[in-house]
Formats: C-alpha cells, sequence, structure tokens
C-alpha cells in the first residue's frame, strides 16, 4: 500500500511525538503530553533550538525549540546536575543538542525498518530569539507540540517534496 | 583498577558516563572524536572503549576500523552507542566486531550492565551502585 508524501510527513511527526515520549521517559524520568499546535516562537523569549537532519530516501529537517528555562530544566536533569551549576550556556546546548539526537534517532530508526534509509546528520544547536528556519528546496512543513513541566515545546518537520511515498502504515500493521 | 575510554563528541553524554561509572573502581578517559580516541587509546590502553558512532573529524566506525588494524589495540573489547537503532544499523555494527552495542536513549544501569559483561567492577566502598 503506497501513500502520499502528505501523509509520510503525518506518519514522520508522529515517529518524532513518540521519540520525544520515550526519550524523556528514559533519560529525564519525565512524561509529555500531546497538547494543540502553537507557535510559541513569536513571544520575544529566548530559545535553545536544535535541528537534526536526516539524509537519504528521505530528506528533512527536524527543529526543536525549548524556551531558555525548560532548557535548562531538562539539561539539568540529564546531567545530575543543579540548575545553579549550570554556569556554562554551552553545556545547556549539547544537552538539548544530545536530547534532539535521540529523539530523531528514534524517528529515523523506524524509517529504516520500514524500507526507507537514512541517516543523520550531527545535531546544531542556536540560542537566541525570534529563530525562523528556511531551507532551500521545495518543502511540507508540520508544526507539533508537547507539553512538559508545564512548559510548551515545539517540533517543526521539513521534509522535501515529491519524495518516495511511504510503506511505513503498512509496516506497523505487519508488525502488530 | 580498570580504565574506560569514553569517545563522543557530546559532552553530555561523556558526563552521563561519568556518573553512570562513578560507584565503582574505574578510571575514565575521554576524546571528543575517533582521531582523539586512537590517540588516547594509544597512550593509556584501556580495557574498554565506549565508543559513539556519529562524530565529527573522524565518526566511531572509521575509528573501530583503525583500531582492529592496529596489533596494539585491535584486542580492546569495544562497546557502540547509536543513536540510529534500525535493525539494518545494528547489524552494520554488530559486524564490525564490537563485544555490544547500546542505544540510545539508556539509562546509566544499562551501560554499566554492558561493561560489566566486559571487564570486573567492583562497586566503591563509599558509594551505591546505580540500580
Amino acid at each position: 500500500m503506497y501513500i502520499s508524501s502528505s501523509k509520510l510527513i503525518d506518519e514522520v511527526g508522529e515517529l518524532l511525538k513518540g521519540g520525544v515520549a520515550d526519550v524523556f521517559s528514559t533519560m529525564l524520568g519525565l512524561q509529555v503530553q500531546n497538547i494543540a499546535t502553537e507557535d510559541i516562537r513569536d513571544n520575544g523569549e529566548i530559545f535553545v533550538a536544535a535541528s537534526v537532519a536526516f539524509v537519504g530516501d528521505v530528506h528533512g529537517i527536524v527543529y526543536l525549540y525549548f524556551k531558555s528555562s525548560i532548557a535548562r530544566t531538562l539539561a539539568g536533569r540529564l546531567l545530575g546536575l543543579s540548575e545553579e551549576d549550570l554556569t556554562d550556556d554551552s553545556i545547556v546546548g549539547d544537552a538539548i543538542g544530545e536530547l534532539s539526537n535521540m529523539i530523531v534517532g528514534a524517528a529515523q530508526s523506524r524509517l529504516c525498518d520500514s524500507g526507507i534509509p537514512c541517516t543523520l546528520t550531527v545535531p546544531i544547536v542556536t540560542h537566541g530569539q525570534d529563530i525562523k528556519e528556511e531551507v532551500s528546496f521545495p518543502a511540507d512543513n508540520l508544526l507539533m507540540c508537547v507539553a512538559c513541566c508545564d512548559e510548551v515545546i515545539q517540533l517543526e518537520l521539513i521534509m522535501k517534496s515529491s519524495q518516495k511515498p511511504s510503506v511505513i502504515s503498512e509496516t506497523y500493521e505487519q508488525n502488530s | 583498577m580498570s580504565k574506560i575510554l569514553s569517545v563522543d563528541d557530546s559532552k553530555t553524554v561523556r558526563m552521563i558516563i561519568q556518573r553512570a561509572f562513578r560507584p565503582y573502581e574505574c578510571t575514565i578517559k575521554e576524546a571528543g572524536n575517533g582521531e582523539e580516541g586512537l590517540a588516547v587509546a594509544a597512550i593509556e590502553k584501556p580495557d574498554l572503549i565506549i565508543l559513539d558512532i556519529t562524530m565529527p573529524v573522524m565518526d566511531g566506525v572509521t575509528m573501530l576500523t583503525n583500531l582492529k588494524k592496529n596489533p596494539e589495540l585491535k584486542d580492546i573489547p569495544v562497546i557502540m552507542l547509536t543513536a540510529e537503532h534500525g535493525q539494518e544499523n545494528v547489524a552494520n555494527i554488530v559486524s564490525l566486531g564490537v563485544r555490544d552495542y547500546l542505544v540510545k536513549p539508556f539509562k546509566d544501569a544499562q551501560i554499566v550492565e554492558k561493561a560489566m559483561a566486559v571487564i570486573p567492577l567492583q562497586a566503591r566502598a563509599e558509594a551505591v551502585p546505580v540500580g
């Protein structure tokens, strides 16, 4: 059963949300809730943004946006440090990059197991206000949000348009 | 005392490895990529290498390939860490001759358990091992 590329981006989005839940539970001992999508980047706050690309039979980039406060909370939990001990922003950025790498890695692995081979790039982390992404290819876009520790974490999935149709659903049905 | 070399470009992962083994009688050496990892391995002759795959400068697969070509280093057991845990990727890792592998995300106890299957590790007298 072949499905359209617009369905593919929805399915990869679900894999990403599953990856967030798995990584937060295993590495941080935290639960996340799926919530309605809202764009949280225009409120003038400082954000930590991580991007991880996947390249292969499908091409795409995942951006994860964390308000600075939740980024410090998550980094502290991951490293076993109090927020007072997180004196270096580069440590927070490194921790957020690693969490993002694991999240996108979980989705990438499911894609590979579904017959859509691709590899990950090294995560890139930036700090700042009004962070906006741009890509140089025709792309489909999916915005998602999850909540954790009373804060919103935003995920943006950008996938190159007109990609190979997915067989993810069929594979899931066969494996379930 | 056992000596473990942690090779990962992520300081976060290296700190997690340090924390996981803190309750045990062992020393942890660190390197930030495969090239540094080979250099540290040649000097320190660790009992175990915990090796990430995706790294800049030299990735884990290239480091492992070079390690296996070196008569002085080829027998050092390697546990690979990977965020890419698709079946094909895991099969490729196993074919490289690693002792074991661990997929991210992982708990502290999981990496300690994998290491204990390869090298002797005793709990420090004052510490409580991770559970």
